[in-house]
């Protein structure tokens, strides 16, 4: 009896692992391509580089008709470089430059306060109490500031003409932001505006 | 074919309608069946002794389990970090998709009438979508468009990323919510119409948290601390102009496309799986001409050209799609329905069955009702076409095509049929005693020139403004004027309010967003 019951216990088990094998494999299978996209696209997107080397002196479309001249040894950030969004993103050696282009129709301090606010904003950020008169190749007249991160140093810079904003930011360590200081200031100065 | 149309014989309540006879799958209404080929009925009911809805052990249980928890940790930290830095742009984000989740939540229990889902699946699905889908997304999303950038260009993925890799990554995920539902308790999708069902709350889910974290996300663009103007702007954007033909219509009809897989056990498998891929390339399609930068400058003139560019994208989809879920439904009607053939009429009386089979023809039954004894009268016929509906479902749930048939075999159903029919007997004494023995609806169906007139000013009120309104006004003069006749409201003035509520919705939103453009 003991035995014919033993059976029937295997029996039930075999019939169990019978009926729930193929929803483990479906289940899998859902898990696989969850993970696909969840862990495999962002693996491969880790995989591939993410800057591009631009030569000096190339003009960089930023958006809303900005542009801006590559200084050297810039890489382009294609990932973080958003047309829709009028944001160009590149690195020179340990420093990120951000360029974003606004619509704005207020005045050139008010762009300062906004931009002097968002950088505020990141947690450790702390930007300059006064900024000064900057401007750009073609004349255009602006604010620049500094601003440091735990860390980094920085630079900021507004621009406004006709009706369009534009920001500036650009931070990284010490000695790199000093070695191309200079350049960095060409970039700033190199902002250009109704660029076709 | 309106009912005055029909032969004197054979007006609704006039015979007594033969619905499901045999092998045939006929549409419901009097004088509309139509043979089907099918071998089996479009829909498979669950077993009597149906068991438990979820089951511990099946691995796909434990699986939603992780991958629910796990989405739930990643968006709770999206709504954690909203919060701490804009909680009054948060709190109203949350408040305000909330509440747009209802309506969508209504619509899609209406649809799911007559055999009610668990709401334990419901649930599920709509965790799924708004949790695990969203989650998976976010990070899959961003991946794939910043791939795009690199293999191709920055403008490449800025212009066309959100059309390609939205609809890939999404529809998948969110086609995974519906697979996940049969997984875990397969004889509850018996219809294409559950499929439906299940995928819209997986579409809904996504919509809802996606909306949230674009808010949130415009309030970060716009850079302007704890605003709430962003929020207000998404909501209108994604809500209105967008919210109708999104993700809760497209996962619909990837669910819908799951459903027949499921349920047409009889036909080959390569035609079932056939179906569900086409229904999955469909919301591919829908979702990807949504997303895609065409027209994305409304024909160059102006924010009307916007509006049609919009129309143009979004409403042949959601039309295709309703009369897709039309006829679904009309099947599950027909064949759940079909069992109350030949049934005593105090339990189901021939017009009732006529009334049962659509929503407007249930909720013009209880506005006959209450327009005839009151408040309670409408009460009381919505428990009984609750009831009634119980019963077409336990009946074919016994594996019988009538209810005599079901009632003199026992089986384990037993208990729940007498359930329903003490349930309709209790009702319908309370209707007697209001003077409403039978809830029907209005009679005859009213054809005046208003339902032609207010459909072709709502159509026009797309493209002009306050021509809507205009057709909304007529329409409420149809309908006052088919009440005071006692007939049923022209089937046209239906159309032109949903065609004059959009009209109207879409205007009013543009206006609100000129607004907040600085006019």
């Amino acid at each position: 009896m003991r035995y014919i019951l033993a059976g029937h216990h295997r029996l039930r088990v075999k019939v169990g692992i019978a009926v729930l094998r193929p929803n483990l494999y479906a289940s899998l299978a859902v898990l696989a391509v969850v993970g696909a996209i969840a862990i495999g696209l962002p693996a491969i997107n880790n995989a591939l580089p993410s800057g591009r080397s631009v030569a000096a002196g190339d003009r960089l479309t930023v958006g809303r008709g900005v542009a801006v001249s590559a200084p050297p040894s810039a890489v382009l950030d294609v990932t973080k470089t958003q047309p829709a969004l009028n944001r160009l993103v590149m690195s020179v050696r340990s420093v990120r430059v951000v360029v974003e282009a606004v619509r704005y129709d207020g005045s050139l301090p008010g762009l300062s306060d906004k931009l002097r606010r968002k950088i505020q904003s990141n947690p450790g950020y702390q930007a300059s109490q006064h900024d000064h008169p900057t401007r750009t190749d073609a004349g255009v007249p602006g604010l620049q500031g500094s601003y440091s991160t735990p860390g980094r140093i920085g630079t900021y810079a507004v621009f406004t003409h006709d009706g369009v904003g534009v920001e500036v930011s650009m931070a990284g360590a010490g000695t790199d932001v000093r070695r191309d200081n200079d350049a960095l200031l060409d970039l700033v100065r190199s902002v250009r505006f109704g660029a076709a | 074919m309106t009912s005055d149309a029909l032969p004197e014989d054979e007006a609704p309540g006039k015979s007594h309608r033969r619905l499901g006879a045999g092998r045939s799958t006929p549409t419901p209404r009097d004088g509309r069946h139509r043979a089907a080929t099918a071998e089996r009925p479009p829909v498979s009911p669950p077993p009597a002794a149906a068991g438990r809805t979820l089951s511990l052990r099946t691995p796909a249980f434990w699986m939603v389990l992780v991958l629910v928890g796990v989405g739930a940790w990643r968006i709770g930290l999206i709504f954690a970090d909203a919060t701490r830095l804009y909680p009054r742009a948060s709190a109203v984000a949350f408040v305000l998709f909330a509440l747009y989740a209802v309506p969508f939540i209504l619509v899609v229990r209406e649809v799911d009438y007559l055999e009610r889902e668990p709401v334990v699946l419901l649930a599920t699905a709509l965790a799924w979508g708004g949790l695990v889908a969203t989650a998976m997304a976010n990070v899959g999303n961003t991946a794939a468009v910043e791939i795009l950038a690199k293999e191709f260009s920055p403008d490449f993925a800025a212009r066309w990323g959100p059309a390609l890799v939205g609809p890939t990554v999404e529809e998948t995920l969110k086609s995974l919510g519906v697979v996940v539902i049969v997984l875990l308790a397969r004889r509850h999708v018996n219809s294409v119409v559950d499929g439906f069902v299940y995928g819209a709350l997986v579409g809904l889910g996504f919509q809802v948290v996606e909306d949230f974290i674009y808010s949130i996300n415009g309030v970060v663009l716009a850079g302007d601390g704890d605003s709430i103007t962003p929020v207000v702007a998404t909501f209108l954007v994604r809500g209105f102009l967008g919210g109708l033909w999104s993700h809760t219509l497209f996962t619909a009809l990837v669910g819908a496309g799951v459903g027949y897989a499921v349920v047409r056990e009889e036909r080959p498998l390569r035609i079932r799986v056939g179906v569900a891929v086409l229904a999955y390339l469909g919301a591919w399609t829908l979702h990807f001409v949504w997303n895609s930068p065409l027209l994305g400058d409304g024909f160059g003139i102006g924010v009307a050209g916007l509006i049609g560019a919009l129309l143009l994208k979004g409403i042949p989809g959601f039309v295709a799609v309703l009369v897709m879920l039309h006829v679904a439904r009309r099947h599950e009607a027909g064949y759940y329905l079909g069992r109350l053939n030949g049934i005593e009429p105090i339990l189901v009386a021939p017009e009732e069955m006529d009334a049962l089979v659509t929503a407007r023809g249930r909720t013009a039954a209880r506005k006959q009702a209450a327009a005839q004894a009151g408040l309670r009268a409408d009460h009381a016929v919505r428990k009984l076409q609750r009831a009634q509906s119980r019963l077409a479902v336990e009946i074919s749930r016994c594996g019988h095509a009538s209810y005599y048939e079901a009632a003199r075999n026992p089986n384990p159903r037993s208990a729940a049929l007498e359930r329903c029919v003490r349930d309709i007997l209790s009702a319908r004494a309370k209707l007697v005693s209001l003077g409403v023995p039978v809830a029907a609806r209005y009679g005859r169906e009213q054809r005046s020139p208003l339902g032609l007139w207010s459909v072709l000013l709502a159509a026009l009120g797309l493209v002009v403004p306050g021509l809507s309104v205009v057709a909304l006004l007529l329409v409420g003069i149809g309908t006052l004027r088919a009440r005071r006749q006692r007939l049923s409201p022209d089937n046209r003035l239906g159309v032109a309010t949903s065609i004059g509520v959009l009209a109207t919705a879409l205007w009013v939103v543009v206006y609100l967003l000129h607004g907040f453009n600085g006019g």
